[in-house]
């Protein structure tokens, strides 16, 4: 709600409060479903069985149609009895930012024990909607090797003035045959509780945090009053307050009265009144004066180096006090952020510190980040912030395996994200203006085993005044990010090999005028992704500077089986870390590369008539047109090798050749912007003007607006 | 004369730097630990003779190096290495901790 006009909403852009039933999920499900335009029983089955649930059942006569009552949501917590195993099981279907999944922890009963014994999620469940039950079906992933894998989720629907039903859950073998079942009651509609003690040091005297309204300044959410508890609460977290202790002498601080994390460690052992070294949903949060680090340090999580981590977190009134709202913003921000890295999330730019990495993002509107790194300047996070996670985070709120998030759990970093397959689920809003696609130049969208794997992203605004923008398509800027679903279903985020930072500049993006730019994501930080046969899913996300996001089409591509022990040979020659770099940089003289170059050259000399061939002479093309400046191990002088340019010319004219034939496996996009541009610098730079005249020509024909390459800041 | 800081942020593991300032050394900066809880290694004091100012910095250990042009408008200029790339922000003032 507006903060001066109860009638109308704050603004659009990420809705922190809005709610959706089961049959909405449902909804997009089996739109999400229909856009992959590949539509299975099972979506026909739900979008027929809502459809029923929804609609009355015609009555005979003029009879009142009764009113209908709200169904109740059945995402939240449920939690099973008896002896043997016990299971707490998170549904995740409905509500507030649903997420799709299913996850939960099991534990083991002996007597008067009980010990944790392992954890699961359901990743992308399908979810079945009838008019009396709701139906959540998957395969789960575990933390021990199942025998029973696939799950079964069946929870009656409730109006909302009967109590809650409990939740049904079937286990199966991968034959289908019935594994354990368990009745689980429903405990709470949060997907985790702890408790927080909240203690305060005795140099304090500016008022404490309690809340502050979002409403007060410029921001990307709806306004609305926010405390510690309730920003938890909006991610699905319920915090249960403690009573604070009495407050903790600075003395405890030293003579300098301001905090070392050791010092602030001991405190939480003395006076922490939940402490125990063991992993439990409890935290503890320490208002302080000063840390010895300065008034710069606002806030830390200072349990992160003995054996049960990230218990404690302490803020900092030295840089905090005051009660003007930037400064109240400000509060809340540092206590929330501190508060997750209890929770074992890190800050956005450095998820890839994480075991196991996942790809940063800097352009995160989340209260992990930081504003003032943010790429499009400290006013644009503000602005553009709904105070809230972002949707990986919170799905590592939720449905993370126990130990990656419990505090006292794994060490801080380990286990600090889970994968996120939500990259494949449609948007549940997109009103950005903006269209990507995805695409491939390829006959039946398919690759040959070991070919260099190329995307073309296009960026098109649909407002017919345009739309602003920024141009950086490449995933090495951090702005657009790319999921890749291989053949057995596993989801990663493309890491390109180098990152740049970029400046966050904007452009007018015209309607009907794309910009585009081709993609090799075939190799990077998690080495080669198209390494095994069959079909693979790709989807790319841009992050638009206000934090906005726009999903493409998902892109199916093929890689083919090696058809003749030729093909297998070549495979084999371009599979390996070395090649995957060199295909990466476009070739380099690199004395570590000499194994990767050896094997690509010999493509070239054994093969070269195979289409793969092709890549070996772009790559040498644009190296050879190159000064290569290097520092041979052992020497203090730097060694340039001049450009070989009557090489390149011959590789790189071989390959227009060949293009202008339809001969090639390049895609387009990556003939103009890397073969003609560099056959036209080597050309120029070699004097042959006539021939780079001609070369131009050809440019020009082909010159859309193209991306902008990533910049170093 | 000109003073900034220079914020060592990520990534640090025991590392030694080297800053320079239009290519002349200007500090060596041992043993750099970064607590990624706080996105933080040390901040250390760097005299500019004048502006603008190409500042570099190098960890020789990991092979690389980076450098950046500054201006009367940097108060700060936070070093990052992350995924074994080095990135330099200058800021118009000291980037907070937490």
């Amino acid at each position: 709600m507006n903060s001066s006009d109860p009638t109308l909403m704050e603004q659009t852009g990420s809705t922190a409060a809005q709610e959706l039933t089961v049959d909405d999920v449902v909804h997009l499900q089996t739109v999400e479903q229909s856009v992959a335009q590949e539509p299975t029983t099972s979506s026909q089955e739900t979008e027929s069985a809502t459809t029923l649930a929804a609609t009355p059942a015609p009555q005979a006569g003029p009879t009142p149609i009764p009113p209908r009552f709200p169904f109740r949501r059945v995402s939240g917590r449920y939690l099973s009895s008896g002896a043997g195993f016990q299971l707490e099981l998170r549904v995740d279907v409905d509500g507030i930012r649903p997420l799709r999944r299913v996850s939960g922890d099991f534990f083991q009963v002996l007597g008067a024990t009980t010990t944790y014994f392992g954890s699961f999620v359901v990743n992308s469940p399908t979810i079945t909607v009838t008019a009396g039950a709701v139906i959540i079906e998957g395969l789960g992933s575990y933390t021990w090797q199942a025998g029973a894998p696939k799950i079964r989720v069946t929870i009656a629907r409730r109006i909302i003035f009967q109590p809650p039903a409990p939740a049904t859950v079937q286990f199966f073998t991968l034959a289908n045959q019935p594994g354990a079942s368990y009745l689980c009651q429903f405990v709470s509609a949060f997907f985790r509780t702890l408790q927080i003690e909240t203690d305060s040091a005795s140099d304090v005297v500016a008022p404490l945090f309690q809340q502050y309204n979002t409403g007060s300044l410029p921001s990307g959410g709806a306004g609305r009053t926010l405390s510690v508890v309730s920003a938890y609460a909006e991610a699905g977290i319920e915090m249960q307050p403690v009573a604070p202790g009495p407050s903790i002498n600075v003395t405890e601080a030293g003579s300098n009265q301001a905090w070392s994390d050791s010092e602030l460690e001991a405190a939480m052992a003395g006076h922490f009144s939940l402490f125990h070294n063991e992993p439990q949903w409890k935290v503890w949060e320490f208002a302080a004066e000063k840390h010895e680090l300065g008034p710069g340090l606002l806030g830390i999580m200072f349990d992160y180096q003995d054996e049960w981590q990230r218990q404690g977190c302490a803020v900092f009134y030295e840089g905090l006090q005051g009660v003007t709202s930037d400064k109240l913003r400000l509060q809340l921000y540092t206590y929330v952020h501190e508060l997750g890295h209890c929770f074992n999330l890190l800050h956005s730019w450095q998820k890839s510190l994480a075991t196991p990495p996942q790809a940063n993002r800097p352009s995160a509107f989340s209260w992990m980040n930081y504003p003032w790194l943010f790429p499009g300047g400290v006013n644009a996070f503000w602005s553009g912030f709904p105070f809230q996670f972002d949707d990986p985070e919170l799905l590592h709120l939720r449905h993370a395996f126990r130990n990656d998030v419990i505090m006292g759990g794994n060490n801080f970093a380990i286990g600090a994200a889970l994968e996120d397959p939500q990259t494949f689920n449609q948007p549940i809003q997109e009103n950005t203006g903006l269209q990507l696609e995805l695409s491939v130049s390829k006959k039946n969208k398919r690759f040959l085993f070991g070919e260099p794997v190329t995307v073309n992203v296009k960026l098109t605004a649909t407002d017919a005044n345009g739309k602003v923008g920024h141009t950086y398509l490449h995933p090495s800027a951090g702005l657009l990010q790319l999921g890749i679903c291989d053949p057995a279903g596993n989801v990663k985020t493309y890491r390109p090999l180098i990152e740049h930072c970029v400046s966050g500049e904007q452009v007018q993006l015209e309607a009907g005028t794309p910009i585009e730019t081709s993609v090799y994501c075939g190799f990077g930080k998690d080495g080669f992704y198209f390494d095994r046969t069959g079909f693979y899913q790709v989807r790319a996300i841009y992050t638009a500077l206000d934090g906005s996001k726009v999903f493409s089409n998902i892109l199916r591509l093929r890689v083919s089986h090696p058809v003749t022990e030729k093909d297998e040979d070549v495979a084999s020659l371009f599979f390996g870390e070395q090649q995957g770099t060199l295909l990466y940089l476009l070739g380099s003289d690199a004395p570590h590369l000499q194994r990767g170059n050896d094997a690509l050259t010999e493509v070239l000399e054994n093969y070269p008539e195979h289409p793969l061939a092709e890549y070996v002479r772009l790559m040498h093309g644009v190296n050879d047109a190159r000064n290569f400046k290097f520092l041979p191990a052992g020497e203090r002088k730097i060694i340039v090798r001049k450009a070989r340019h009557e090489n390149s010319i011959k590789l790189l004219s071989s390959i227009v050749d060949n293009s202008e034939k339809g001969k090639t496996p390049i895609d387009p996009l990556t003939i103009r912007d890397n073969v003609l541009t560099t056959l036209l610098s080597v050309q120029r730079d070699y004097g042959d003007t006539a021939a780079a005249a001609k070369v131009e020509e050809k440019i020009k024909v082909r010159k859309p607006r193209v991306a902008k390459a990533a910049k170093a800041a | 004369m000109l003073k900034i800081k220079v914020g060592f942020r990520d990534g640090f593991k025991g590392d030694d730097a080297i800053i320079t300032v239009d290519g002349k050394l200007a500090s060596r900066v041992p043993t750099l630990v970064s607590n990624p809880a706080i996105s933080f290694a040390r901040d250390i004091e760097l005299e500019i003779p004048k502006l603008p100012a190409e500042v570099g910095v190098q960890v020789p250990a990991r092979h690389v190096s980076g450098s950046v042009k500054i201006d009367s408008g940097t108060a700060y200029l936070a070093v990052f290495l992350l995924d074994n790339e080095l990135s330099l922000r200058p800021l118009p003032e000291a980037l907070p901790v937490m």
